[in-house]
């Protein structure tokens, strides 16, 4: 190989390199949960054990649910995987961020619930106000003083459903001329990928303040 | 004249491709909120629909092969919309029909409120005496509607695309009550050094029986083509009324 044809070839890897995602997300495989009925479940959550999160958007609290570790069994025996968050003490509402990751093929199937501090319900959300954003589930609700823990428990009755879905994006890769130049080539293409949803996964919980009018 | 338009259309469709971060959405609360007759506002729409290739050679080769490209886009988008007219079909229509019908199913008394749509953007003034008294606006902008193609190729169809900005407002415009951005189709640039600017886009994945090799294929099957229109502004309406539940 000829040192032009070499250097030509590094500067290739070298602008494929950058053009790479600096940000790519969290999306190492998970396999799927798909039951829990070998788990020792409780009735009750542990709101002892709550992850607090700040209300700050810049510090967003990443949570791993492990079905084996937490597991709540429902009067009529469903089973659901839960994390219990702890809200700040606050005197003006703000709003919640809930987002259920990826993990290869598996999405935890989430709800949501807001309690207050005697564990006792204020408000949900159930599954199906959950919506896409990619290939993540998203909610959002507006907790209020009073408002103390965040429950996000899996949804036994959408876990198991495979969802089929297709995604398109482009990309601007930095090529080489060969004679010290570099065009950008923009190149497109599709992916279908089939989900799970499961007990288990990825949560992702940020708090904000509630944006003023405009 | 033509130069002129096609750079301004290259513009455009590279607004609408690439556009600037959205923002987070802002979730509504029903039990709070205590809405009870919405009045939905003439939606925003573009002066007709958009079929860009998200990505293709002519791109890569600086202004000229840019041009190139949006003369090519321009003549694709006025035979859709030809196409369209041909088969009697409104866009507009269609989505308003919809949003309302999804309203009513979640409760909602629903009225409509012709307002005029020259700004780009949301309405600047709400009405401060609507004919009919309403506890909150919905205030919708759809920024793109048409069929988008990631690339070149069978592996790369054309399918539908539908994409707004929607925000429900208090009556008294003190408050925003709902705000989202949806996009029916999303094609996503790869997120760079800065992130993913669609981050926050609540997407709605398009339904693989509408879908095209490509732009000729399209054009051969005029019903298909209106269906899968139609689709993406149903999907987008239920979407609506979903946030609203």
């Amino acid at each position: 190989m000829s040192a032009i044809s070499l250097m030509t070839a590094r500067h290739i890897v070298g602008a494929a390199l950058l053009a790479a995602c600096v940000g790519c997300a969290r999306s190492s495989a998970l396999p799927p949960t798909l039951s829990l009925d070998a788990n020792p479940c409780t009735a009750e959550p542990n709101l002892a054990g709550a992850t607090p999160v700040p209300l700050d958007s810049e510090k967003p609290v990443t949570v791993t649910v492990d079905a084996v570790a937490s597991c709540l069994r429902a009067e009529n025996g469903e089973r659901r995987s839960y994390a219990v968050f702890l809200l700040p003490e606050t005197q003006s509402p703000y709003l919640v961020s809930v987002t259920s990751l990826l993990r290869g093929a598996t999405l935890l199937s989430p709800r949501l619930l807001i309690l207050d501090s005697q564990g006792k319900l204020a408000r949900e959300r159930q599954r199906d106000a959950f919506m896409f954003r990619g290939t993540s589930l998203y909610a959002g609700i507006r907790a209020y003083p009073g408002d103390r823990y965040l429950l996000v428990e899996s949804d036994p009755a959408t876990v198991g459903q495979r969802v089929s879905q297709v995604s398109s994006s482009t990309q601007t890769t930095a090529v080489a001329t060969g004679t010290g130049g570099v065009f950008f080539l923009g190149t497109g293409g599709d992916v279908s990928r089939t989900l799970i949803y499961a007990h288990n996964g990825t949560l992702v919980v940020t708090l904000r303040p509630v944006p003023p009018a405009n | 004249m033509r130069l002129v338009g096609v750079t301004a259309a290259l513009a455009a469709a590279a607004m609408m491709l690439v556009g600037c971060a959205v923002k987070p959405g802002i979730p509504y609360d029903r039990t709070v909120a205590q809405v009870k007759t919405i009045g939905v506002l003439t939606p925003k729409f573009p002066d007709g629909p958009v079929v860009p290739l998200a990505s293709n050679v002519g791109q890569s080769f600086g202004l000229i092969g840019a041009l190139i490209d949006a003369g090519m886009q321009a003549e694709r988008e006025s035979k859709l919309t030809t196409m369209l007219k041909q088969q009697q079909f409104s866009v507009q229509e269609r989505f308003l029909a919809t949003l309302t019908a999804e309203l009513e199913a979640k409760g909602y008394t629903v009225a409509v409120l012709p307002v005029p749509r020259e700004a780009a953007g949301f309405v600047e003034q709400y009405p401060a005496s609507p004919p009919t008294k309403v506890d909150a606006y919905l205030d919708i902008v759809t920024t793109a509607y048409g069929y988008v193609a990631a690339g070149i190729g069978a592996s790369s169809p054309y399918r539908p695309l539908f994409s707004m900005n929607a925000k429900l407002v208090s009556a008294n415009g003190a408050s925003v009550l709902m705000q989202e951005t949806i996009v029916y189709n999303l094609v996503r640039p790869r997120a760079g050094m800065f992130g993913d600017p669609y981050e926050h886009v609540v997407t709605v994945a398009p339904d693989p029986s509408h879908q095209f090799r490509n732009f000729d294929a399209l054009m051969a099957d005029p019903p298909t083509a209106t269906l899968g229109m139609q689709a993406a502004a149903d999907r987008s309406a239920q979407t609506i009324g979903k946030l609203l539940q």
